[in-house]
């Protein structure tokens, strides 16, 4: 069982604490702001943003303490943490707790500066889920859809990198639809111009983008119309762009992003009658 | 100085901390009851908030299923996503089944807290429209209690959680005590000018459970917008914060995380119950918590499933299950039907990505088979609307290159409208234990059997006929409608299979949310709802918690308990 004893100012008591920590766990590098220490006589110490607090609990609470610290050590120490974590709960060693000390594993917090995009850019990124050319011919894509004009655009914002990230955990059937929706791109160039829409020159691949970037019938007087496949997987890969464009840090900031948390005051309406909300009414 | 919470004999034992479970325990311990209060999830931290955090941090910027394999049932509610889908149960550990023609989707979290960290926060009053709807219509029954009884305990409530929202003097939803009203944009002002004009029906701003200037040391909202991952100004409100918190501050209550609650516990010689039994949810030991008084707040079904697991010699149907209706009953508010459209010739443009974003819309109120006023002739019952009118980025703008990029920019002006309607209680739609289907910790699971009835498919056509003539008057353009039926637990407003009355035989609660078979045994969730009404239901539930622990008080003064 665990209950809480005192609270008391961390740095009155830094050296102490200092020197438990190293008992615990030797050589481990401190991981603030939360830091769980073995004392003798089975207590733990939590050092929370320059304060601690003791608790007493279980030896079966403290032994899987030490696991799980253990883990979080050499996860920490590994690489920079990219996705879920299991670390130690308030629920343990919080005022809260109490008899049933263990922490539940699905627990989960991002620490600060958690940012997974970062990986995106690495200078040795390579694609996980396309080949070379399949990914150059997104890139190229995707510049077309979303341009840099006065802002960057779907190229800058590493759009082809998150995608191929992405389709490493879909589900088969949108894997194929993704592949599908690029081979026909290509196949569609090839007969058409025999090349393949990468190497096209910039003028043909928007003259075949033209074809199928619309609603596209092909029914005509007296015939009915079939679907024309090219702009089904236009619409998919362009889903899939936009998605990815504007969910990035350069995406963000096209739609009004400043680099601070979403924040304000929702004005509404302050027009005095209605014919002043729009020029319609 | 360690006394282990197990062995002391409290006075009450809550089962559930979301937003009853608080209450209650808030309302106990402060009167001075020695109050333990059991979760069957872990604690929350703060830490966990993830509302200001932008998507491309993670992984899979919320645009991938893949982090909720184990939760397959979870991931249909809009709020569990790759930011905070921990929060809500893992399916493989929490089995229920469903008769093959009849899914059900149960949307659930086991956290400290419980769905009020990721709910919708809409709070609306019932009236005796609903108290006594079948006096109106001659179907099912009234509540025992009606509007003056619950009014003072909707003021409690709202003076306390903070709700905002506008007077409208309207006798199918009576006014509460309100904190100023989200402001409405252009096109909402002129849906409800409109409205108002052609039928006589109200438009008005959304009450939500959000705060619009600082209340009971919590900040006004800062209107970033994603509530369902968490508030760190605590600015909506969720139990763990408030009411927990509260009950904390006595010294009165012990919170006791991870106990899955498995039975009653009950006393043969005096027909009383003691306790109840949980399951340690990571040992898995088999412990027991002393209560004089047990009081189940652990959402409808799961309160039933308790009853239902805590059968004895006397008890053998389960425990309060003389009349033969616990789990009888099952009500889940009919939602799917709608309209939408577009808005042309608004000047406002979207809001930027950085705020400010107003985690609330519109609400028109009933305006279907009132007191007074015309009666459909093929349904029963009424319907609201949620809703709203903004303009946003036009991520589906046509075509591509600088103009599709441009086109997203200068945005849409979308208006929708989607129905939340009444749900008979009918005692077809039941839940069971399923013979063959334990969870997780061996307690046994349910069996779920509900869909919605033609009263309900009807109540939806009317709604998307009249939501597309609402939008239509507005002026909208491009309008569809659908008014196919989201299959049952999709409102996530689950009620009833314990619902209270006067009498024995056809209820099994009391007026004051006790059992009629065993007197210190409570259900003061939406188990104990009569009728389902179509408002959002929490701040009901909440309001009849608050009513019959202050009753619980009073009789442990007067030592009947």
């Amino acid at each position: 069982m665990l209950s809480r004893l005192y609270s008391f100012d961390i740095s009155r008591k830094k050296a102490g604490a200092a020197r438990l920590k190293k008992r615990a766990v030797s050589g481990a590098r401190m991981i603030l702001p939360e830091t769980v220490l073995l004392l003798p006589g089975l207590t733990c110490l939590r050092v929370l943003k320059g304060s601690a607090t003791v608790v007493r609990c279980s030896p079966g609470a403290v032994r899987a303490a030490l696991v799980l610290l253990a883990r979080k050590i050499d996860a920490a120490e590994v690489k920079p943490p990219m996705n879920r974590r299991d670390v130690l709960r308030t629920t343990v060693f919080g005022a809260l707790g109490v008899s049933t000390a263990l922490p539940s594993l699905e627990a989960r917090e991002f620490p600060p500066g958690y940012n997974a995009s970062k990986e995106l850019e690495r200078a040795d990124w390579k694609p996980a889920f396309m080949d070379e050319h399949q990914n150059n011919t997104l890139i190229v894509l995707s510049d077309h859809i979303i341009p840099s004009t006065g802002t960057p655009g779907a190229k800058q914002a590493l759009v082809n990198r998150f995608l191929d990230l992405l389709m490493t955990v879909e589900k088969q059937e949108t894997q194929r639809a993704f592949v599908e929706a690029l081979a026909y791109i290509d196949g569609a160039c090839r007969e058409r111009y025999k090349s393949a829409f990468l190497y096209l020159p910039r003028e043909q691949q928007m003259e075949f983008l033209n074809l199928i970037a619309y609603p596209h019938s092909t029914s005509t007087w007296g015939e009915q119309a079939e679907d024309f496949p090219g702009y089904g997987h236009f619409q998919k890969l362009k889903n899939w762009i936009v998605g990815a464009y504007y969910s990035s840090p350069v995406g963000l900031k096209e739609i009004g992003w400043n680099g601070e948390f979403p924040h304000g005051v929702f004005a509404g309406c302050e027009h005095e009658n209605q014919e002043e909300h729009g020029q319609a009414h | 100085m360690f006394q282990d919470p197990l062995s002391e004999t409290y006075d009450a034992v809550v089962v559930g901390s979301g937003a009853t479970g608080g209450w209650a325990a808030k309302r106990l311990s402060e009167a001075g009851l020695k109050v333990a209060l059991l979760e069957a999830g872990r604690n929350v931290s703060p830490k966990e908030f993830t509302e200001h955090m932008p998507a491309f941090q993670l992984k899979y910027r919320n645009m991938s299923l893949e982090w909720l394999k184990s939760r397959p049932i979870q991931r249909q509610c809009y709020a569990c996503m790759e930011y905070n889908y921990d929060w809500f149960v893992d399916d493989l550990k929490n089995p229920y089944s469903t008769p093959p023609d009849k899914p059900f989707t149960w949307q659930r979290l086991r956290i400290v807290g419980g769905r009020t960290l990721v709910w919708g926060r809409q709070s609306y009053r019932l009236s005796d429209l609903d108290f006594k709807a079948a006096s109106h219509d001659g179907y099912g029954q009234n509540w025992p209690i009606s509007y003056k009884d619950l009014a003072p305990y909707y003021d409690i409530v709202e003076d306390y959680v903070g709700i905002s929202g506008a007077s409208e003097r309207n006798d199918a939803l009576p006014d509460g005590h309100f904190l100023p009203p989200m402001k409405m944009s252009c096109g909402e002002v002129h849906l409800r000018e409109q409205v108002a004009k052609r039928f006589g029906r109200t438009v008005t701003i959304g009450r939500t459970a959000i705060l619009t200037q600082n209340h009971n040391g919590r900040q006004a909202c800062h209107y970033c917008g994603p509530c369902e991952r968490g508030c760190s100004t605590f600015s909506y409100f969720s139990s763990p914060f408030t009411t927990v918190k509260d009950a904390l501050k006595t010294g009165k209550c012990r919170l006791i995380t991870n106990a899955v609650v498995a039975s009653v516990d009950m006393d043969p010689s005096t027909n009383r119950a003691n306790g109840v039994t949980f399951i340690d949810g990571i040992t898995r030991q088999t412990r027991n918590v002393r209560g004089k008084a047990v009081i189940l707040c652990a959402q409808a079904l799961e309160s039933t499933r308790i009853l239902l697991n805590s059968s004895t010699r006397e008890h053998t149907q389960g425990l309060g299950n003389s009349s033969g209706l616990l789990g009888r009953g099952l009500m889940d508010h009919s939602t799917g039907a709608g309209a939408e459209g577009e808005l042309t010739g608004f000047h406002e443009k979207p809001s930027p990505y950085s705020g400010p974003h107003r985690a609330n819309g519109i609400y028109v109120i009933r305006y279907r088979n009132l007191a007074k006023g015309p009666q459909q002739k093929n349904f029963i019952r009424g319907y609201g609307f949620q809703g709203g009118a903004t303009a946003d980025f036009n991520f589906s703008a046509p075509g591509y290159g600088a103009a599709f990029k441009q086109a997203v920019k200068d945005g849409a002006y979308g208006i929708s409208m989607g129905a939340f309607g009444e749900s008979l209680a009918r005692n077809d739609n039941f839940i069971s234990i399923d013979p063959n289907l334990k969870d997780a910790w061996g307690i046994p699971a349910l069996h779920i059997s509900m869909t919605h009835d033609d009263n309900a498919r009807a109540m939806h056509e009317d709604a998307a006929a009249t939501a597309a003539e609402m939008l239509e008057a507005a002026g909208a353009r491009n309008i569809s409608i659908t008014s196919k039926l989201a299959q049952p637990g999709m409102a996530i407003h689950e009620l009833g299979t314990a619902r209270m009355g006067d009498d024995p035989k056809t209820s099994v609660t009391g007026p004051y949310n006790q059992l009629h078979d065993v007197e210190n045994v409570f259900v003061m969730d939406g188990g104990c709802f009569v009728s389902s009404g179509c408002q959002n239901p929490t701040l009901t539930m909440m309001a009849l918690t608050v009513r019959a622990c202050d009753h619980l008080v009073e009789r442990f003064k007067r030592s009947s308990l």
